[in-house]
């Protein structure tokens, strides 16, 4: 049988509590997957509003006209909004970050090259927007750069710029920016070959700044922005003319490819009044994108880091006295388990002018939808929710508001944080309160059990001085005691009677044994023939005999409320013992072999009633002699070990039989062959057994160590 | 003209046996079987002698409570306990019933005679108030009145019963000398006597002596063996 006590039981029934800890787990997960989803719903929510907003005013996307780019030549102008305001003098540093990334935005396209030979010209590019202005930038690498001869009507004949506007009307109007030499230049409108200006007078809403540089120049660009206002088309060349005599142009390079020139690219201006809409939007650890049909990018607000603050405000707030105590305490758990929210993450750039993402297809075919995608580095993972923006029905662009799950994630972590704390709390607490509850089960059973195991004595007496413990309490420990209780007062009343029985046969027995006795007296006394006759010596051997075993029937009775009422007296055992042994020896000079002897030298004190002593020792030695094989002596000694007088016994004779040792000293337990001379009932021991108890002592037996033989062994406490 | 005995005990086979007995020894004797009739009849006329059983019938203790009314009755009336247990004796001793002697069951008739004679001659001795000398011996505190079949000790009466008298005058009678117990079991005079019984014996024999003096060790143990009177 496995032994496995209540205790680690109990112990083992705690440990499912850890399903809490997991519950709440999954609790947590579940949760953090609905606040994401809630989070989605309110993105998507706030993008719908914001389309809701900007529906059905196209203007906000001007000028571009709706519908897909038809011709992948036609290059659209997509132009930057600037912070501030540019003055034409040819600097760029005014242009700040943007002048450094003018070939990140155009690819100039070869427009005419009349000789087809090898040109040395190339241009990079930017557009921005200021207030009503439309600002541009050109930097032009030309290894020859030749300036317009005043002399000469004609424009054609010098390195200049061209423009190709066309106004909402579809009315066609072409400019020729013309440098006679670094500084302002000039504007022209010109004919459809651009060789002469329509008209001798130069406009002057068109400014315009030429400034050399090493390998080539710069062109700096100003005009209203009203010029490009509604559907209005623009496109801007570079023509380069080298060879200063003939002044013959060598190559045009412009901003749209299209061979048919009135084919012209749409001036992508970021729209101000979005800006305007979506800056009222504004929320911290938000990204509000607008695009338009083309995916580009058309307005911008937001930033996504700032939700780190609203994270930390998270965390940092409602927390109590012993929550923070039991984060500082657990916080290398929280460590193990947790994943911080990253304070710092790369996404796209303000500047991004595309997007490309699968929800930006889904949501511009008119449906609404959300997304999660990873930061560009891959450190937070944001959320994205598209709405589409409808113009009569038709899509005109869609908003996509961006927010870094963080918030979410500290949300997330915060419960996790508050979960394990409470878990941790509960567990110790709910831990503490059943170990406390099965430590007192288990100590009152155990108790319980000793006790019940210790209420009976070998004689399988009752010690009422051990009452049973909790046969008080109100509980089943308590019922199980008050029944063990009580079947051990029924078990010891049993006992009682049982051990009563000799006692009371005898006495019952006393009455008419003494009306044969008295009657064989008379008989004898009236009829002295009767009285030598052979029948009346053998019926008064039996009444003697029958007398002798009623009297050892209540001699252990008698005994036992002797030794209770007993006076007891400190005495030298040793000196006790060699005077009985000594006595012993003489009043039984049958038994030739005699007895060996120890003793020890000093005194040997004890506290009891030396009467019993002796009487003990009689019947020990009365059992040993009994047992005795003829012509071996008796051994019997007397030493002391750990405070206690042992008294050995020793004959060379019958063994115990095996399970016999303890039994021997019960009442009427007897190993004498019947049929032997003596009448013996088993009391002898049983009386051994009594005295040596009534002294706090104990009684044993045992075969000796040789096996033909057995010892008897008393032990007695020193006073 | 005889001695009257007067014998209760409930059981009529031992009663009849007692009195023919004693009737064969030369007494008179009444029997009853109970405590109220032998009251009735001791309140009749009293008997010299009273031999009890302490069971009477329906009353455990009968005997007991008898013997305290007969004492009221007389103060020096010989009274015989016959008892079946040895601890009884104590309980007479504990009650202080000043009963003159007790016997326990089973009772050898012979034994009862001569215990009944020898109270007899105690009570004719106290009522002559006669002391002989040559019936007195004294060895060193002890006074032993062979006649009268009391003891003194440093000139205190002890109130012995007849068997402790038979026992200290046997171990006085030879002072040194072990009395075994086989020996001593004959001084009692009863069929049925343990050594447990002898050690009652001595027991209280001892303490009627400290009752008189506290250092009284003159009766000494030879464990396993008997007592020695120490001179």
């Amino acid at each position: 049988m496995i032994r496995v006590s209540i205790r680690y039981k109990l112990l083992l029934v705690i440990l499912t509590l850890l399903l809490i800890p997991w519950m709440g787990y999954q609790y947590v997960r579940e949760m953090k997957s609905f606040a994401l989803q809630g989070q989605e719903e309110a993105l998507l929510l706030t993008a719908g509003a914001i389309a809701t907003v900007l529906h059905d005013r196209p203007e906000l996307f001007s000028p571009e006209k709706s519908g897909p780019a038809v011709d992948s030549e036609i290059g659209d102008l997509q132009v930057m909004r600037l912070d501030h305001p540019l003055t034409m003098d040819g600097k760029l540093d005014d242009w700040g970050q943007l002048a450094q990334n003018t070939g990140h935005y155009s690819v100039p396209r070869l427009l005419k090259n009349p000789d087809n030979n090898e040109s040395d010209l190339s241009f990079n590019h930017v557009l921005g927007s200021w207030g009503r202005y439309l600002y541009a930038l050109f930097i032009v690498q030309d290894d020859v750069v030749t300036y317009r001869d005043t002399s000469y009507r004609r424009l054609d004949n010098s390195d200049h710029l061209r423009i190709y506007l066309r106004d909402e009307n579809d009315k066609m109007t072409r400019y020729a920016v013309v440098a006679a030499k670094p500084g302002r230049m000039d504007v022209y409108a010109m004919d459809e070959d651009w060789r002469y200006p329509l008209t001798g007078d130069p406009i002057y809403s068109i400014v315009s700044y030429f400034r050399r540089l090493d390998n080539g120049y710069a062109i700096e660009l100003r005009m209203p922005g009203s010029m490009v206002s509604g559907d209005a088309r623009l496109a801007i060349a570079i023509a380069d003319v080298d060879d200063t005599k003939e002044r013959k142009l060598k190559t045009v390079l412009g901003t749209s490819a299209a061979k048919n020139t009135t084919d012209l690219g749409r001036v992508l201006i970021p729209s101000p009044e979005i800006d305007r809409i979506l800056h009222g939007l504004d929320k911290p650890g938000t990204r509000i994108w607008i695009i338009d049909q083309n995916k580009y990018v058309r307005a911008l607000v937001g930033d996504l880091s700032t939700s780190q603050y609203e994270a930390s405000k998270l965390s940092g707030s409602n927390m109590k006295t012993l929550q923070l105590w039991m984060n500082k305490l657990l916080d290398p758990i929280f460590r193990l388990i947790l994943n911080p929210p990253v304070a710092e993450f790369k996404d796209l750039p303000d500047d991004t002018r595309e997007r490309n993402e699968a929800v930006i297809y889904q949501v511009l075919e008119g449906k609404p939808a959300t997304d999660r995608r990873p930061s560009i580095d891959k450190k937070a993972e944001l959320l994205m929710a598209a709405h589409p923006i409808f113009n009569n029905d038709k899509i005109m662009g869609a908003v996509i508001v961006e927010r870094s799950s963080n918030n979410v994630v500290a949300l997330q972590n915060q419960l996790l944080q508050n979960l394990i704390a409470v878990t941790v709390i509960v567990f110790a607490l709910v831990g503490a309160a059943l170990m406390t509850f099965a430590w007192r089960l288990t100590r009152r059973i155990r108790r319980l059990s000793k006790a019940s195991g210790h209420a009976i004595n070998p004689e399988g007496r009752l010690r009422v001085e051990h009452g049973l413990p909790d046969t008080k309490a109100g509980d089943e420990i308590g019922d199980l005691s008050r029944s063990i209780s009580d079947m051990l007062t029924r078990l010891a009343h049993y006992t009682r009677y049982l051990e009563r029985m000799p006692d009371t046969l005898a006495h019952e027995l006393n009455n008419p044994l003494n009306v044969v006795n008295s009657s064989l007296e008379n008989l004898g006394t009236q009829h002295p023939d009767i009285a030598q006759s052979k029948y009346m010596s053998r019926a008064r051997n039996g009444v003697n005999r029958l007398g002798s075993l009623l009297a050892s029937l209540t001699e252990a009775g008698n005994l036992e409320e002797a030794l209770e009422t007993e006076h007891h007296e400190k005495f030298n055992l040793n000196k006790m013992l060699a005077m009985f042994i000594e006595g012993y020896q003489e009043s039984h000079p049958k038994f030739k072999q005699g007895f060996i002897t120890q003793l020890p030298e000093h005194q040997v004190i004890l506290e009891g009633s030396p009467d019993h002593i002796a009487q003990m020792m009689d019947k020990l030695l009365d059992n040993a002699m009994d047992f005795c094989v003829p012509d071996q002596p008796v051994s019997f000694s007397l030493s002391v070990w750990q405070n206690q007088a042992i008294i050995k016994v020793m004959n060379i004779g019958r063994t115990l039989p095996e399970g016999m040792e303890e039994r021997l000293f019960d009442p009427m337990i007897s190993l004498r062959r019947t049929g032997e001379s003596r009448s013996h009932l088993g009391m002898g021991l049983h009386i051994v057994r009594l005295i040596a108890n009534a002294h706090g002592g104990t009684a044993g037996a045992r075969n000796n160590e040789a096996g033909n033989g057995v010892v008897f062994e008393i032990r007695l406490p020193l006073a | 003209m005889s001695r009257k005995i007067a014998i209760v005990e409930d059981d009529p086979d031992q009663r009849e046996n007692y009195a023919d007995a004693m009737t064969m020894h030369g007494f008179e004797v009444t029997t009853y079987p109970n405590r109220r009739e032998a009251l009735k009849g001791f309140k009749n006329e009293l008997p010299d002698l009273a031999i009890l059983d302490i069971m009477l019938e329906d009353e455990p203790d009968g005997g007991f409570d008898l013997c305290r009314e007969l004492r009221s009755m007389s103060r020096n009336l010989p009274i015989i306990f016959l008892t079946a247990r040895d601890n009884d004796i104590d309980t007479v001793s504990g009650l202080r019933l000043d009963a003159w002697d007790y016997l326990t069951k089973p009772v050898n008739l012979q034994y009862l005679a001569v215990r009944v004679s020898s109270l007899f001659r105690i009570v004719d001795t106290l009522s002559a108030r006669t002391v002989s000398d040559d019936k007195v011996f004294r060895l060193g505190d002890l006074m032993v009145d062979q006649q009268s079949m009391s003891i003194t000790w440093k000139d205190q009466p002890l109130n012995l019963t007849l068997t402790e008298y038979w026992l200290v005058e046997s171990m006085s009678r030879h002072p040194g000398h072990v009395r075994t117990y086989d020996h001593m079991m004959q001084v009692t005079r009863q069929s049925m006597v343990e050594r447990n019984t002898i050690n009652g014996y001595i027991r209280r024999i001892r303490n009627k002596f400290k009752e008189i003096d506290s250092n009284f060790d003159s009766i000494q143990t030879v464990f396993g063996v008997g007592y020695r009177w120490k001179s």
